[in-house]
């Protein structure tokens, strides 16, 4: 790669990128301050897995992408056995087996990294088949390729994964070129079937695959104060945040300032929570600059992934913009009551190592695409 | 075509990012701008917490700045929020601990506590008030097996003269629900509120107001270490009594000295009240009620001990278990016996052209007139002097006939009898002057209950009879049925006319203080006080001063005057004058005050009244009434009391007039004898 390519470099998919994380370490600052001894322990160490992200990012950026495409197989393999692995081996954190602690190394999440190694095999699965998707027949083996790590990934449990699974195979196909009408018949079919399923059981009593404390975060979404313990049972974290998210109003209360993060009224609060924090300490100006933020950034990539010189970049970048959109949407959605609440963190700005890395693989990924794509101007 | 057909996709797919985040947007501008102001509010109540301080309650002092009720430091025992998890084994630890001091408190009742507050358990939830020091210093060295459990010293109700006007005083003890709910929101669920006497009387004074401490709460309630604003509590206002301390101090002792002698002869002799005022003004010097009452006995839970003191047990009333909690003199009303006979005298005075000199009545032993009712005596020619000093029965009735029932009942009336007296004090019980309209009233419904009862067995006994009899026996037995019925109906007529009518022996009765005239202690007392400062009737009162924390008087309470009764300056005269007759050579009281100087004479009547109480012997068993004013020339203070089963009113509760009449006049010194134990220990 020469330097005349590094000139190619989408500077607004980067300059966004930057104030993103500027963004999320500046809010980590006052969302973490209160909760060790030391005020800058989750800052410290999200700053650390920012950095070891950064450079994985450029580590990839400089590996020609289009080679993984021998591969694939290999990939999808090794995604399969992480997802089993941690099915035997994984530790449970709040119902779910989804922690596997290699040595002395941090625990992580391998349904985070097998995102990224799905979206890779995906792609190159589905570039094989570019127009064979049009009939009811055709597109079966692409939903049995994405079904088995969905129902391994189930079997953790972890609902909220999975649907991004599920939505990350329905773009990537949609974005090579499957019939719309089928996929957006299999989706209605599908959201029918649960409902009816959720239906009967709430009605009827009819058994559902979910742990109890899912079924329990699907009721409060109806209504948080429906939880038995009128709002301080699982409608709590609900509750919380849409009042901590209210009470910043327009301009917040600045940073350290939000009672409700600051005294621990709202849980999770540099977790899955952190919008919320947004929203009362900086108002509705920080969180709607966030939104814009995101915007700007999945724009930029939608717009790299049209210069790719082949369908398998467009792939690979559209399946990692439908994972991030589905992951803001999803827990910012949960953050302001449009969500039911899943464990599912913002990107770049939630705590957590193996989505910070998960994401810097993907900034990578995406950038590659993008100095190896069409110039855009000579 | 195929690259548009991919554009085409990344256009709908830009659409789908737009549209998904601008959905985010909108909701997220209507949680924050147009809903902020309902969630800020939310956000305040979850970490802002009023937590009241209580004030320190008024003292209650004697009318020269005696000290009757203050506070003090005590050690209360509470517990912090305790902690769902180790909440059981706490409590069972201190439950435990508490054991040989308070057994009552045990582990359920430390629980009910905290359930009842489970919604302030930032606020301490207090267990024990006032236990003493060796609990203290267990429990402190405990310390580390009792999180959460606190000793704080708070100011607690005190009274320093023990008993010492404990009926009037009244206690406080902890608000129950219905209280809380019917309060003005200055209280909460560990307030102390007055419950009797003055304590509930003047509550709103007392009670001072509750400061805040408006302070900040994590999510787990524990305060934050930011005390936003503290609100100090204001002390209650300091009542100045018109009761004076020594004259009480004799009272009560001169009560209870004379029921424990005449126990020895009449062991139903166990209650007795008095009550002295001073007749210028209505203020209440003494005010004394046998058995007493301790306000510190009501401190904590009530014992089954005190409980049986306190309150009658079992049904009926049983004169040997009397029940200590009632002031006899305002909540009990008893016949008056003669000391109505000044009421009668002065009716017939105004009203019967009767010359209290040169009218006389003979007596000899009982009156001429249905029922014929004795005398106390054989007492030949009286006039209204020496009746009166004779109490004679025979000279009353006649002067009754003479007046007519009317004036008897508008005087009496007049002076205050029958009418709550209005002083300061709650649960004041209401006598009765017997009247036509009363009587008719009452017989009408009483003569109603029995006929209808007759009328029912009438039926009773011919239905059963009619059912089995043949046509012709029927019809016999209907004639039978029909002749009984008319004789029943006929004497009901007779009865009802009889009965509820007034009839001339419901006026001799009236008379002489007999049948169905019932008065409080504190309605006589008012009406022998009218009778001495020559028609006055004044509201009797007992508060003379509000006073501010810091002893600036914020009201000064004025006499106040009901009415002027309407008997004549000439007649009251007469009867002050009669009724001085009473303890001279010859009267019934004569040898009570023998020993009092020529310028201090007292003016009194005695009473002996039948109890008509259940159970009790008409003609052996009296309560002994006595009412009493000095000096005679120039009245200054009035007295009135009862003792129970007392026999006569002179050798019971007349003893008790004597002392304090002779306390206040300074003719013997009752009080220092009865302080010198304590100087002397």
């Amino acid at each position: 790669m020469n330097i005349k390519r590094m000139m190619l470099i989408d500077r607004y998919f980067v300059g966004v990128l930057a104030l993103i994380l500027m963004f999320g370490l500046l809010i980590m600052t006052s969302a973490s301050s209160g909760m060790t001894s030391d005020p800058y322990y989750y800052l410290k160490k999200q700053a650390f897995f920012m950095g070891v992200g950064i450079i994985l990012a450029v580590l990839i950026l400089y590996f020609d992408y289009t080679l993984l495409q021998q591969y694939s197989l290999f990939i999808y393999g090794a995604t399969i056995l992480m997802l089993v692995l941690v099915l035997i081996f994984g530790i449970e954190v709040r119902g779910t087996t989804g922690w596997i602690s290699i040595g002395g190394l941090p625990p992580l999440q391998p349904a985070e990294f097998t995102k990224i190694l799905l979206i890779i095999g995906f792609a190159d699965f589905l570039g094989r088949r570019k127009g064979e998707l049009n009939s009811l027949g055709q597109p079966l083996p692409c939903f049995v390729y994405m079904g088995l790590p969905v129902l391994l990934i189930l079997m953790q449990p972890d609902l909220g994964t999975a649907l991004v699974y599920l939505v990350i195979t329905v773009v990537m196909m949609y974005m090579a070129g499957a019939n719309p009408r089928l996929l957006g018949g299999l989706i209605i079919g599908l959201l029918g079937f649960i409902a009816l399923w959720l239906f009967l059981h709430f009605q009827y009593g009819v058994w559902l695959p979910l742990e109890n404390y899912q079924i329990s975060r699907l009721a409060v979404f109806i209504d948080p104060y429906q939880d038995g313990k009128g709002g301080r049972g699982d409608g709590w974290n609900i509750i919380q945040s849409l009042i901590a998210i209210g009470a910043g109003g327009l301009t917040g209360s600045g940073l350290f300032n939000g009672t409700q993060v600051q005294l621990n009224f709202l849980p999770e609060h540099h977790t899955d929570f952190i919008f919320a924090v947004i929203g009362e300490e900086l108002g509705f100006l920080g969180a709607s600059l966030l939104l814009v933020l995101y915007a700007l950034l999945l724009f930029r990539a939608l717009i790299i992934s049209t210069k790719s010189r082949e369908l398998y970049g467009t792939l690979i970048v559209s399946g990692i913009i439908a994972m991030w959109l589905f992951h803001i949407f999803e827990n910012i959605g949960m953050c302001i009551g449009l969500m039911p609440v899943t464990g599912i963190p913002l990107p770049f700005v939630s705590y957590g190592g193996s989505n910070m890395l998960t994401n810097m693989i993907a900034v990578g990924l995406i950038l590659g695409v993008n100095l190896r794509g069409k110039k855009l101007v000579f | 075509m195929k690259k548009n057909n991919l554009d085409r996709r990344l256009r709908t797919y830009a659409a789908v990012i737009f549209g998904l985040l601008a959905i985010l947007c909108i909701k997220l501008a209507i949680v924050q701008l147009a809903y902020s102001d309902v969630y800020q509010v939310k956000a305040k109540e979850n970490r802002i917490r009023l937590v009241s301080i209580k004030p320190t309650r008024g003292e209650i002092y004697d009318r020269f700045g005696e000290t009757l009720a203050a506070n003090e430091l005590v050690y209360t025992l509470s517990l912090t929020n305790p902690g769902k998890d180790e909440k059981d084994q706490l409590v069972d630890h201190l439950a435990n601990s508490l054991q040989p001091y308070y057994p009552e408190v045990t582990a359920a009742v430390i629980d009910e506590k905290i359930a009842a507050q489970q919604f302030r358990l930032f606020e301490p939830v207090v267990i024990v008030r006032d236990i003493p020091w060796e609990l203290v210093v267990q429990l402190e060295e405990d310390r580390h097996n009792l999180p959460g459990v606190s000793i704080e010293i708070e100011p607690l109700r005190s009274y320093p003269q023990d008993a010492l006007a404990g009926h009037v005083l009244g206690y406080i003890h902890s608000i129950n629900q219905d209280e809380l709910a019917a309060s003005d929101g200055q209280y909460n669920i560990n307030s102390l509120i007055g419950k009797s006497g003055l304590e509930k009387q003047y509550e709103e004074e007392l009670r001072g107001t509750y400061g805040a401490r408006r302070m900040e709460v994590d999510a787990w309630a524990r305060p934050t270490d930011r005390e936003l604003v503290t609100l100090e509590p204001i002390p209650g206002n300091n009542l100045k009594l018109t009761l004076d301390l020594k004259l009480q101090k004799v009272m009560e002792n001169s009560l209870e000295t004379n029921l424990t002698r005449l126990q020895q002869k009449y062991p139903k002799a166990k209650v007795g009240s008095a009550v002295v005022m001073d007749v210028r003004t209505g203020e209440v010097l003494a005010m004394a009620s046998s058995p007493e009452m301790r306000p510190d006995d009501w401190k904590g839970n009530i014992s089954s001990r005190l409980a049986a003191y306190y309150f009658p047990q079992g049904d009926g009333y049983n004169p040997m278990e009397p029940g200590a909690a009632l002031n006899r003199a305002i909540q009990v009303t008893y016949p008056p016996g003669s000391t109505f006979k000044p009421i009668t005298g002065m009716a017939a005075l105004e009203s019967g052209g009767v010359s209290p000199l040169n009218d006389y009545v003979n007596c000899h032993g009982r009156y001429w007139i249905a029922p014929y009712i004795q005398c106390t005596g054989v007492h030949g020619n009286l006039n209204y002097y020496s009746a009166m000093a004779k109490s004679c029965n025979v000279y009353f009735q006649e002067m009754a006939r003479r007046a007519g029932k009317e004036a008897i009942i508008k005087v009496a009336q007049d002076f205050g009898l029958g009418q709550k007296s209005g002083i300061d004090l709650p649960y004041e019980a209401q006598g009765l002057v017997p009247t036509p309209e009363w009587k008719r009233e009452l017989n009408a419904l009483l003569i109603d209950r029995k006929y209808d009862n007759l009328r029912q067995k009438l039926e009773d006994k011919y239905e059963p009879l009619l059912q089995e009899a043949s046509p012709e026996q029927a019809k016999e037995l209907e004639r039978k049925k029909q002749d009984e019925k008319a004789r029943l109906e006929a004497q009901y007529q007779i009865d009802y006319d009889f009965d509820t009518n007034w009839q001339p022996f419901d006026t001799f009765n009236m008379s002489i203080g007999q049948g169905a005239n019932q008065y409080t202690i504190i309605d006589l007392v008012n009406f022998i006080a009218t009778v001495a400062n020559g028609g006055d009737l004044m509201r009797p009162h007992l508060l003379k001063q509000i006073l501010s924390p810091d002893q600036q008087i914020v009201k000064e309470i004025e006499p106040e005057l009901i009415r002027r009764v309407s008997v004549s300056a000439n007649t009251l005269a007469e009867t002050r004058r009669a009724m001085l007759q009473v303890t001279q050579p010859g009267g019934t009281a004569a040898f009570l005050f023998n020993g009092f100087p020529a310028d201090i004479k007292v003016a009194a009547k005695t009473g002996t009244a039948q109890t008509n109480r259940v159970g009790d012997s008409v003609m052996g068993e009296f309560h002994g009434i006595f009412i009493a004013f000095a000096p005679v020339e120039n009245p200054q203070v009035a007295f009135a009391g009862v003792v129970e089963y007392g026999q006569t009113g002179s050798d019971s509760v007349g003893w008790v007039a004597k002392d304090v009449f002779e306390q206040y006049f300074g003719i013997q010194d009752h009080y220092s004898p009865l302080i010198a134990p304590e100087t002397d220990g």
